[in-house]
């Protein structure tokens, strides 16, 4: 009797026969579960609606081995440089030679396969239920060849951003990569957490898996930087757990990738904490770019805030889908969002839609959405000034992104990202 | 400094300008009135390279260039400048950082250095203080939040700011109040040198009361139909429109 292999179990052998993590064994009856009950998204699925997996499908993907990275090929990415803890992984395998790893009094941080903080993990990794998420999330999760592993311990403020690398790419074979990281701060910690992605070649589907635990009175800030090459595809989930008293804010770059899709969803169960969600996706040529964030407000006094733009050129395409459910007794909510998305040419698309689910009475939500050209008249007026038009045009692209630029903290950062905002906005008259 | 011939102008097909003829020469404020719909705007427009307006015929000099053949910044460059009759907002761009680019291109054009961010706000306040313009600019965006005489006022800076050779101030006097008016004319007065010249455009004699023309020039259905000295203003002001209508019926 034959049995056709559909394209779910290719993955999960493919996912299962390169994994080298094993989740917790008591997480094995919802983990099987959830594979069980999750299919391959389609156009059909609520949340994958205007977002094409078609071509990420149709790809015959096998696994990774390892291979060295090379400090050349390294610093050729042009990545950002700070100075701080570093994890480098190529194709899901751990560069030691490229990575310092940090285990004191203070924190671990280090690749999973190497954890030395067993309990932590054994106790969380699961605990937020990533795994029924999505198809793609209870695949990274359930079977990952490595990832991050990051513990900060109470009552640390570690200045040290926490730069995790991953790059991707194969110069043959479309390659499944999977990653999954842990990240915990114990209570008043406060870390930085830095995530670079990028590819050295083509053809590598990236797909990662994140929970992140910020315990009462700890702070997280995550920058995410994402410059993937033309045929690769990313799918990254991450989901957040934030207890009483805290504070999140997560900034996410999208500057160049095939197919980019990140996905956040945050637990807000803890009361009078914040959360901050900022975005600018500058996506080119065909590129797709895809952002679904989820807030759920589940405990009372608590604040979040999500401010995405676009810049989109060519034939691109990008989607920003961002949920904020307010529970019934989460009051004094205050939730915002906000989605802005400037077209520079005809044939770029993008679907926008900020949704709100109130159940609770007395809070104070807002959203909205604007899609539009650049200024004609604006650009004509800076040339009646004497400035050139690919300069007025650049002032104007800096002056849309401003409110997310000027809201990074880090003076490196800030330097980078203008740098690469520059470049291409040069590119793009 | 500015030879206007036989000037034809259209937008989408139709014909605005038929046939301007105009000299200016350095020194000299000229006004230029006229029904609405006349083709003032579109003057302005053309002259600063607005690029909706297609030119069909005609040359224009300015000191000489061919100014038809320069883009709307090389114009500016040059030393034109179009004080607009709605100034545009620019939500994100302070008005340092907008004048600082615009005073940089134009100084390198003349051969100058760009002025270091001391000099600059130095000179950025002398401008100020001689447009009499009060309001605190830092941080601010351009023309957001502006009323509409702050907005004028501020084109009066910009002015004051970019030193150019020829002014063109298109309707600069319309929704100002008396003292808005005063202050722009002012300004306006003082930047008047033997080597500039203005050219005013406007609806109403109000504002020449305090701007002088050397010329008063009258445009209807896109041609200069008459052109006299300031007292062509007062008879415009007395009899209206409707006595330069009735002459040109058969034009």
């Amino acid at each position: 009797m034959e049995k056709t292999i559909t394209k779910k179990d290719e993955l999960l052998l493919l996912a299962q026969s390169g994994s080298k993590i094993h989740q917790p064994e008591s997480l094995k009856d919802e983990i099987k579960h959830a594979i069980a009950n999750q299919s391959i998204p389609t156009r059909k699925t609520e949340l994958w609606k205007n977002t094409d997996i078609n071509e990420l499908l149709e790809k015959e993907y096998s696994n990774a081995t390892y291979s060295k990275l090379e400090a050349n090929d390294l610093s050729q990415l042009n990545l950002l440089s700070v100075n701080g803890y570093q994890l480098v992984f190529y194709n899901g395998f751990f560069q030691a030679h490229l990575s310092n790893t940090a285990n004191n009094d203070e924190c671990i941080f280090g690749p999973l396969s190497e954890n030395k903080e067993e309990r932590i993990f054994k106790e969380h990794s699961g605990k937020t239920k990533i795994y029924n998420e999505s198809f793609f999330a209870a695949l990274s999760f359930s079977a990952p060849q490595d990832g991050a592993f990051l513990y900060v311990k109470p009552n640390k403020f570690i200045e040290k951003p926490f730069h995790v690398i991953l790059i991707n790419g194969s110069p043959e074979k479309s390659l499944l990569a999977q990653l999954y990281h842990f990240i915990y701060l114990e209570k008043e910690a406060q870390a930085h957490l830095i995530v670079s992605q990028a590819s050295l070649h083509t053809g590598t589907f990236e797909n990662n898996s994140c929970e992140i635990f910020v315990s009462e009175n700890a702070h997280l800030e995550q920058s995410n930087f994402q410059d993937t090459a033309q045929k690769s595809f990313v799918i990254n989930t991450q989901k957040i757990y934030q207890s009483d008293n805290t504070g999140y804010k997560q900034n996410t770059f999208s500057f160049g990738g095939n197919f980019i899709r990140n996905n956040s969803i945050l637990d807000m169960d803890g009361e009078n904490s914040d959360a901050k969600f900022n975005g600018l996706y500058i996506p080119k040529d065909k590129e797709h770019f895809d952002n679904y964030i989820l807030i759920k407000h589940i405990q009372p006094q608590c604040t979040s805030n999500q401010n995405y733009k676009g810049i989109m050129d060519n034939q691109s395409t990008a989607v920003f889908l961002g949920k904020v459910n307010v529970a019934r007794n989460a009051q004094k909510t205050n939730a915002y969002q906000s989605n802005r998305n400037l077209l520079l040419s005809k044939q770029a698309k993008v679907s926008s839609k900020p949704q709100l689910e109130i159940y609770a009475d007395d809070v104070a939500c807002s959203h909205g959405s604007t899609t539009g050209q650049l200024d004609a008249e604006a650009i004509f007026f800076m040339q009646s000034r004497g400035i050139s038009r690919d300069n007025a045009i650049r002032l104007l692209l800096f002056a849309f992104a401003s409110d997310i630029l000027e809201d990074i903290q880090h003076d490196e950062i800030k330097a980078y990202v203008d740098k690469i905002l520059h470049h291409r906005f040069d590119a793009s008259k | 400094m500015l030879s206007i011939k036989n000037l034809k102008a259209t937008i989408e097909g139709n014909e605005i300008l038929k046939g301007i003829n105009l000299e200016i020469k350095p020194g000299e404020v000229h006004a230029i009135m006229g029904p609405n719909g006349s083709g003032k705007s579109t003057l302005a427009s053309v002259l600063a390279g607005r690029e909706i307006f297609e030119v069909t015929e005609g040359e224009i000099l300015f000191n000489g260039k061919n100014l038809l053949e320069m883009a709307p910044e090389e114009r500016a460059r040059e030393g034109l400048f179009l004080a607009f009759q709605y100034p545009v907002e620019i939500p994100g761009v302070s008005i340092t950082n907008f004048l600082k680019a615009a005073l940089e291109e134009i100084r390198k054009h003349r051969g100058l250095v760009p002025l270091k961010g001391a000099e600059f706000l130095k000179y950025m306040n002398e401008k100020k203080a001689m447009v009499e313009l009060n309001e605190n600019l830092a941080g601010r965006a351009v023309n957001v939040g502006f009323s509409g005489g702050e907005k004028k006022k501020n084109e009066i800076f910009q002015m004051a700011m970019l030193e150019p050779k020829l002014s063109i101030l298109d309707e600069t006097d319309s929704g100002l109040d008396i003292d808005a008016l005063r202050i722009v004319a002012n300004g306006v007065n003082k930047l008047k040198s033997k080597d500039n010249a203005t050219i005013v455009i406007t609806h109403y004699q109000r504002l020449l009361d305090y701007i002088v023309p050397d010329v008063v020039h009258v445009l209807y259905k896109g041609r200069i139909v008459k052109s006299g000295g300031k007292e062509l203003a007062l008879e415009l002001e007395e009899k209206g429109y409707d006595w330069i209508k009735k002459e040109n019926v058969d034009a």
